[in-house]
């Protein structure tokens, strides 16, 4: 190639990159095929559409809807997108404090929601390992087998949680027994209404085996991640954002 | 030469970057019309208040809300033939705004249908310009400037496509009249012509580029990324300024170039604007071929309709800022688009017999040189304050 047109070919691609990032093609809404209507070029979909319609034949009596409905609910519907627009117009998001706090918990269910859905389908290596891991918070509580002497409190002759104890006996006597050894007994109230309270038998707390335990280990998987997830995102975004503190807290 | 185009280039590095940072004033309204009333809003640059007598006092305090509300209900009202709409302050709401502005909503209370819209908004701005669009039965457009502060709503909307057309052709004349920049580019572009006919390639070719371009900004086919247009306009100033001065073949007038090329890819670097990598690649590319080809401005047309295409985009800002709706917006380009040629076209005519006559008396190179240097000067420091400013 000649100098002259590998010159003209420089000159275009020199072009070509100073176009690219000089100007873009304007956005484009997403095709929504099945939008019932749009506003200001934002689609009101048919699922939330279908959803208000459910939501206004659950209020009936007769669980179907009436003959007007549909249009009642569309425009209702559009209503709503209307009344949001202004409220972005006038900057509610920003200054109405109810609002800002609606908007901070919708974020944090978003990010759990989405945290959640992946949780779920964790394998049963990863749920072992986080078993394994927090296995102390799978122990089972430890109970107590009692007796009482000098008065008919009703008490079940099997073994108790320290919580049931503490409901039948009240708080002071759930303390007391917690610490007592095998066969101690303390007394508990004063004058003609004293009594004795033995200890029996007690089964120490231990820890459930994963199987059993399944259940609440996924839950506690479920609900660890998701706290990991807003948090990870609130650190990730603190490291962006230019955040200046000017008063003392 | 090669000397006094570096010494233009350092030059336009070491002059203060602020006293060309702002060049253009405009606000914006728009009054949708009620039944007894108007609802009013207003997004104007908080960097045009600094131009009120309360801000330059020397009290340096900041600028009040409530103060600046005052004088905005006062200096823009709409008016009946009863008189000025009364502005309800309690109705005033302040709305979100980009970076550097303040926008503002409140009503008025006409006691008849109103008439006219009048601003006196910053009228120690002689440039300012206030762009109105009035929400009535038929929506019209109206441009208030010093010269023509005052614009008739005719409520029938018989003479309102008129009135908007008439006011976007003004509004693109003194666009281009107040628009040193596309003048610049403009005047580098003639002053080395030599007869009528390359004049006429020249301004079509920056004619056809700018139309294509104002045109499908406006319209919204194409974004333009606002800082990197406006750097590209100082940056086509500089070249065809470098151009002039016959760098190319001018001994050591490759050290000039490389410092322009240097500069554009400083601006990519440092500036965060990598359309300059492209135009570091450009500029290179040309001049080497100018000086392969030995014969500096047969490429000329070229780059006026190149960068024309950016000056297009350049003109398409103050439409683009007044949210037009599309059916006014084809109206408001058609005006406006004649309005920037009738400007450019009047430009010409007056430059162009005053650069034949020194020519006549043999001062044509130097007036050139003179541009040449006065261009590079210009451009180099138009592009650091857009870039770096």
């Amino acid at each position: 190639m000649s100098r002259p047109w590998l010159l003209v070919g420089g000159m275009l691609v020199g072009a070509a990159l100073a176009v690219f990032y000089i100007v873009r093609l304007p956005q484009t809404a997403e095709p929504t095929a099945d939008a019932v209507a749009w506003v200001n070029e934002r689609p009101i979909s048919r699922g939330s559409y279908e959803a208000a319609l459910q939501a206004v034949a659950g209020d009936r009596k007769s669980g179907t809807l009436r003959e007007d409905d549909r249009d009642r609910v569309l425009q209702r519907l559009i209503d709503q997108e209307l009344l949001i627009d202004r409220a972005i117009e006038l900057g509610l998001h920003e200054r109405d404090p109810q609002m800002r706090n609606q908007l901070a918990t919708a974020m944090i269910d978003f990010l759990v929601r989405r945290t959640e859905d992946e949780a779920r389908t964790a394998d049963e290596a990863a749920l072992r390992a986080f078993y394994e891991e927090q296995s102390f918070r799978f122990q089972r509580s430890a109970q107590y087998r009692l007796a009482v002497e000098g008065a008919a409190v009703p008490l079940p002759g099997g073994f108790l949680l320290l919580k049931e104890i503490e409901q039948r006996l009240g708080p002071t006597a759930s303390r007391r027994v917690a610490e007592l050894e095998v066969d101690e007994s303390f007394l508990v109230g004063e004058g003609d209404r004293q009594y004795s309270v033995r200890l029996l038998e007690r089964r120490d707390g231990e820890i459930a085996p994963f199987e059993e335990a399944r259940e609440a280990v996924e839950a506690a998987y479920v609900r660890d991640r998701s706290e990991a997830t807003v948090r990870e995102y609130l650190d990730l975004a603190r490291q962006q954002s230019d955040i200046r503190v000017e008063a003392e807290p | 030469m090669r000397r006094l185009a570096l010494q233009a280039l350092v030059l336009g590095l070491l002059i203060p970057a602020s006293a060309l940072a702002h060049q253009k004033s405009v606000s914006y309204s728009k009054w949708t019309l009620l039944d007894g009333g108007a609802i009013a809003e207003l997004r104007v640059r908080w960097f045009e208040l600094t131009s009120l007598p309360a801000a330059s006092d020397g009290a340096q305090r900041p600028f009040d809300r409530s103060d600046v509300l005052s004088y905005l209900q006062t200096k823009l009202v709409l008016a009946s033939e009863d008189g000025v709409c009364e502005a309800i302050p309690s109705s005033a709401t302040w709305l979100p705004a980009e970076r550097g502005w303040l926008r503002v909503e409140w009503r008025v209370r006409c006691e008849s249908p109103p008439t006219s819209l009048q601003s006196q908004l910053f009228t120690s701005l002689s440039n300012h310009v206030h762009l109105s669009t009035i929400l009535g039965p038929v929506p019209i457009d109206v441009v208030l400037s010093s010269t023509a502060p005052r614009a008739s709503i005719d409520s029938t909307g018989a003479r309102a496509g008129a009135a908007g057309l008439g006011s976007y052709l003004r509004l693109g004349v003194e666009h281009i009249l107040s628009g040193w920049d596309h003048l610049a580019f403009l005047f580098l572009l003639i002053v080395v012509a030599r007869r009528l006919r390359e004049v006429a390639i020249l301004v079509t070719g920056f004619t056809v580029g700018h139309s294509v371009t104002l045109a499908g900004a406006a319209l919204g086919f194409v974004v333009p990324h606002a800082r990197a247009v406006e750097a590209t306009i100082a940056a086509s100033i500089l070249l065809v300024a470098l151009e002039n001065a016959g760098l190319e073949r001018a001994r050591g007038g490759a050290l000039v170039i490389f410092g322009a090329v240097l500069l554009f890819a400083a601006s990519a670097l440092f500036g965060g604007l990598p359309a300059f990598w492209g135009i570091a690649l450009f500029t290179a590319c040309y001049f080497a071929l100018l000086r392969t080809l030995g014969a500096g401005g047969r490429l000329r047309w070229l780059i006026a309709c190149l960068f024309g295409f950016v000056h297009g985009l350049g003109f398409s800002g103050v439409l683009l800022e007044q949210e037009l709706p599309r059916a006014q917006l084809v109206q408001a380009l058609f005006g406006f688009n004649v309005g920037v040629e009738l400007g450019q076209l009047a430009v010409v005519a007056c430059i162009w017999p005053i650069v034949q006559w020194l020519r006549s008396r043999e001062l044509g190179s130097a007036i050139v040189d003179a541009t040449a240097f006065a261009g590079a000067a210009l451009g180099t420091f138009a592009l650091v304050v857009r870039v770096f400013g």
